[in-house]
């Protein structure tokens, strides 16, 4: 009888875990997933066509992966399961030939410690970059009475650290925009030891270091006199810091290291609507961080529009329109200026409901000047056009 | 819809499981069943149901005609009955799974500019087809009585668990099992249990071994040396087992819960010490099905020595062709059937006198070189492949491990296979005691939380440059 009790009890685990992921996909899937940073995957309408071709089937497979319970956590534990014990065969061969790449976790690692992208190429790059330039000179004739600014940020891509050789796009694009020089900025690396000093080991983002060197040259570039503002001694926020490069090998983390910053008083606006203050920086530096640390929690997110206003008359007002590597530098920038305006191109419309208008923008927010800033995703991807 | 996908897992498995336990009688069950296989099927090819279903219906009325000619005597009209039924079976598989590849070669071969329409091959037509012809010759033996219910035969066609992916089920094994079967609750936990097993092959062993073959032969020739395609021969040895007596286990598993009962069709076939010996063990149901109605026939062993070569020959050309429509597969059972016929003829005396490791190391040998024959059906990456094995080209151990070090994975799944093909684990068998029965419930499921997870992953796809 005991035996029984004990079959139906090991069947009825099955079932119910089963019956539940079913139930939870089909009356109450959540909405996000966020191990996976996206939309979870919802269950399909059914329809006669939807199955004949084969569509609600592909969709509801991709619903069951990310609805049924622990779906997430499965994700997180096989991720870290595989990345632990492939790490421990790689690690013995990295070490043994640190100037090589070694293809894993679908990136590359070099020197054992860092994983990288790889290398682009010119020839690839191009036909993307002479659009790129010749949309943006459109758009510097278009608006002649403001002052553009360019700034090129270099990573792994641009260069391939075996060998030394650079891919040069930064060169190749400022070579086709019709901008004074002194008007157009390039973050370089020029080798693995500068690169592993300014970039996070597992995130696609320059750290504190690096951020901190392009917020400085960014000043130099736009003409600020101002003194800059100055950091205090680094501190380790967080001892365990797994980026985005590290999304299927967790196992890969490194410390997360900034420098706390005194920053004046500014009014932010976020998407329209007044905020406490962009990233969690004072927070996070205090020990008081909520959650997982990750470049965005820190510094901040993407947001389709951010307003700084420190308040101040006769320092004019900037627009920064770039991507994520500009939130590492948005608020020390903005200690400069009477307001910043900081855009993200693809999120503007999503969150403030209206497609961006540069000219709009710039009579509205009385702005003589814009800086354009990216790596070189940001001046290649269609996502970043200035539209008009 | 395969078993190790989630849509089966968590929709159709537990639905079917619940409405199937639900319904009172027989009749009902096996209604829950055909609709639940015909929509196992539509999910993945929703067109070519009604094939499979027209199939049926052709065995379905050539059976009624074979058995109203049989009851009469007419012995010219049944045979008749019996031929045209089997022409129209074959010349169905024919159109869809040969005659693109037959026009094509045609087409090389007199420089001509025959055109036929790209044919879509329907899943699991060559194991239904044979299925239902051994149905309709059965019934003309005079071995299996006639099935004059078209839902009870559609039925034994299209159950879902050995539908698309074998194993082969005769009409004779699950004819009683149809109308008359019992499920028991040992009966349902065991066919659970052996599910489990089955899916962890596929979704563990296979898929981990998988990713190292695919790996070697994708990449360029010269992108490695001759050490690193004998080790993806090996992965790829693993994988074609773990995956198809996965399948198996786990079709064998999900009828045992409905009370059906299935012949086995592996039995650890990597420990045959001769080629005869891997015959019998790997995939039995298609072996036994060439053997009883193809080899037998055409006159077996019992005919001249250059007949019974022809014989052999056509059995396995056959053989290999059922595996696909390609030469590789002509090649790889023409490669058998060479080793088979020397096997027959001269080496099995050698053999015998040969210590058993060695005799494995032969077998193991000339299988691990057929999967390679197998595997690549282009012939140009197969020479090239077996050319890699068999010439020493040295391997850049740093550069293998560089270009991908997902290599790396053939030094944990192959040593895994090769654990997993001997037949230890059935020996672990723990005690039929309370604790005994409750740990093995615990161990199944922690197993099948771990495909579960393995399964699960397979739709991890972050995204990185989007925030919410």
């Amino acid at each position: 009888m005991a035996k029984k009790r004990l079959d139906i009890l090991f069947l009825a685990v099955i079932l119910l875990l089963l019956l539940a992921g079913l139930a939870r996909t089909l009356l109450f899937p959540k909405e996000i997933n966020t191990y996976e940073n996206r939309y979870a995957d919802q269950a399909p309408a059914l329809s006669v066509s939807a199955f004949l071709d084969g569509s609600y089937q592909t969709e509801l497979d991709a619903a069951l992966g990310d609805q049924v319970p622990f779906a997430q956590h499965c994700k997180k534990l096989y991720n870290l399961g595989t990345s632990a014990l492939l790490n421990a065969m790689v690690q013995p061969i990295a070490q043994s030939h640190p100037d090589r790449y070694i293809n894993v976790f679908n990136l590359r690692l070099f020197h054992g410690t860092h994983l990288t992208y790889y290398t682009s190429t010119l020839s690839e790059l191009a036909p993307e970059l002479d659009a790129r330039a010749e949309h943006y000179n459109q758009v510097f004739a278009d608006c002649p009475d403001t002052e553009f600014y360019v700034y090129y940020i270099e990573k792994d891509t641009d260069i391939d650290f075996e060998t030394g050789e650079k891919v040069g796009t930064c060169d190749y694009l400022t070579s086709r925009l019709n901008l004074p020089e002194d008007r157009i900025g390039c973050y370089r690396i020029d080798n693995f030891d500068q690169f592993s000093q300014r970039f996070y080991r597992t995130d696609h983002h320059w750290n504190a270091q690096g951020s901190y060197e392009g917020y400085l040259q960014v000043l130099d570039l736009l003409g600020v006199e101002e003194a800059p503002l100055t950091h205090g001694e680094a501190v380790t926020v967080s001892p365990h810091f797994s980026g985005s490069k590290a999304a299927s090998a967790p196992i890969l983390s490194e410390p997360f290291v900034a420098y706390p910053v005194a920053f004046p008083q500014m009014d932010i606006t976020i998407n329209g609507a007044a905020a406490e203050d962009y990233g969690a920086q004072d927070a996070w530096l205090s020990g008081q961080g909520a959650g997982d640390i990750s470049y965005g929690a820190f510094y901040g997110g993407d947001m389709g529009e951010i307003i700084f206003r420190s308040g101040t008359q006769g320092r004019g007002n900037l627009l920064v329109i770039g991507e994520s590597f500009d939130n590492a530098i948005l608020k020390l920038l903005a200690s400069h200026f009477d307001s910043l305006y900081s855009i993200d191109l693809r999120y503007y419309e999503i969150y403030m409901g209206t497609q961006f208008s540069l000219s709009d923008y710039l009579e509205r927010h009385q702005i003589e000047r814009v800086l354009l800033i990216g790596n070189v995703d940001y001046f290649v991807s269609q996502d970043f056009l200035l539209e008009d | 819809m395969v078993f190790s996908s989630m849509p089966f897992l968590y929709f159709l498995f537990p639905v079917v499981m619940v409405a199937y336990f639900l319904v009172p009688n027989r009749t009902w069950r096996n209604s829950v069943l055909l609709v639940s296989s015909v929509f196992f099927y539509a999910w993945g090819e929703p067109k070519f149901v009604l094939l499979m279903l027209a199939a049926t219906l052709v065995a379905w009325v050539g059976g009624l005609f074979i058995h109203r000619f049989q009851l009469r005597g007419a012995a010219g009209a049944k045979r008749a009955a019996l031929i045209l039924t089997v022409c129209l079976l074959v010349a169905n598989l024919v159109v869809f799974k040969y005659l693109n590849f037959v026009v094509d070669n045609l087409n090389l071969l007199f420089s001509g500019r025959l055109s036929v329409p790209a044919i879509v091959l329907p899943i699991g037509i060559s194991f239904y087809t044979f299925q239902i012809l051994s149905y309709v010759i059965d019934l003309y033996r005079g071995e299996v009585a006639v099935q004059r219910n078209f839902f009870w035969l559609a039925l034994y066609v299209c159950f879902f668990p050995q539908l698309i992916a074998g194993p082969i089920v005769r009409y004779q094994t699950i004819e009683h099992e149809i109308r008359h079967r019992k499920e028991t609750l040992d009966e349902v936990v065991a066919g659970f249990k052996r599910f489990i097993i089955g899916l962890a092959k596929k979704a563990l062993l296979a898929n981990g071994a998988a990713v190292v073959a695919e790996l070697v032969y994708n990449s360029p020739r010269d992108a490695y040396g001759t050490a690193v395609y004998w080790i993806a021969a090996l992965a790829y040895t693993m994988q074609i087992y773990f995956d198809f007596s996965g399948y198996s286990d786990m079709a064998i598993g999900l009828g045992r819960i409905f009370g059906f009962h299935f012949l086995e069709n592996f039995n650890y076939p990597y420990i045959s010490r001769s080629i005869t010996e891997f015959w019998r063990r790997w995939h039995i149901s298609l072996s036994t099905w060439f053997r009883d109605y193809i080899y037998i026939p055409l006159g077996g062993n019992r005919v001249s020595r250059p007949r019974w070569i022809l014989n052999f020959l056509i059995v396995w050309g056959l053989t290999g062709l059922w595996h696909g429509a390609s030469w590789n597969f002509l090649l790889w059972g023409f490669y058998y059937a060479a080793l088979l016929l020397l096997e027959k003829l001269w080496l099995h005396r050698l053999l015998d006198k040969l210590p058993g490791l060695i005799r494995w190391a032969y077998a193991f040998f000339c299988v691990v070189v057929g999967w390679v024959i197998f595997d690549l059906t282009d012939f140009s990456r197969m020479a090239d492949a077996l050319g890699m094995m068999f010439t020493y080209h040295p391997t850049d151990w740093f550069g293998a491990v560089a270009a991908n070090a997902d290599l790396l994975w053939a030094a944990v799944w192959i040593p895994l296979g090769f654990v997993c093909m001997l037949p230890i684990l059935p020996r672990l068998k723990l005690p039929d005691t309370l604790w005994g029965r409750g740990i093995s419930h615990v161990l199944h499921l922690a197993l099948a939380g771990l495909c579960v997870m393995v399964i699960l992953s397979s739709s991890y796809n972050p995204f990185i440059y989007f925030r919410f």
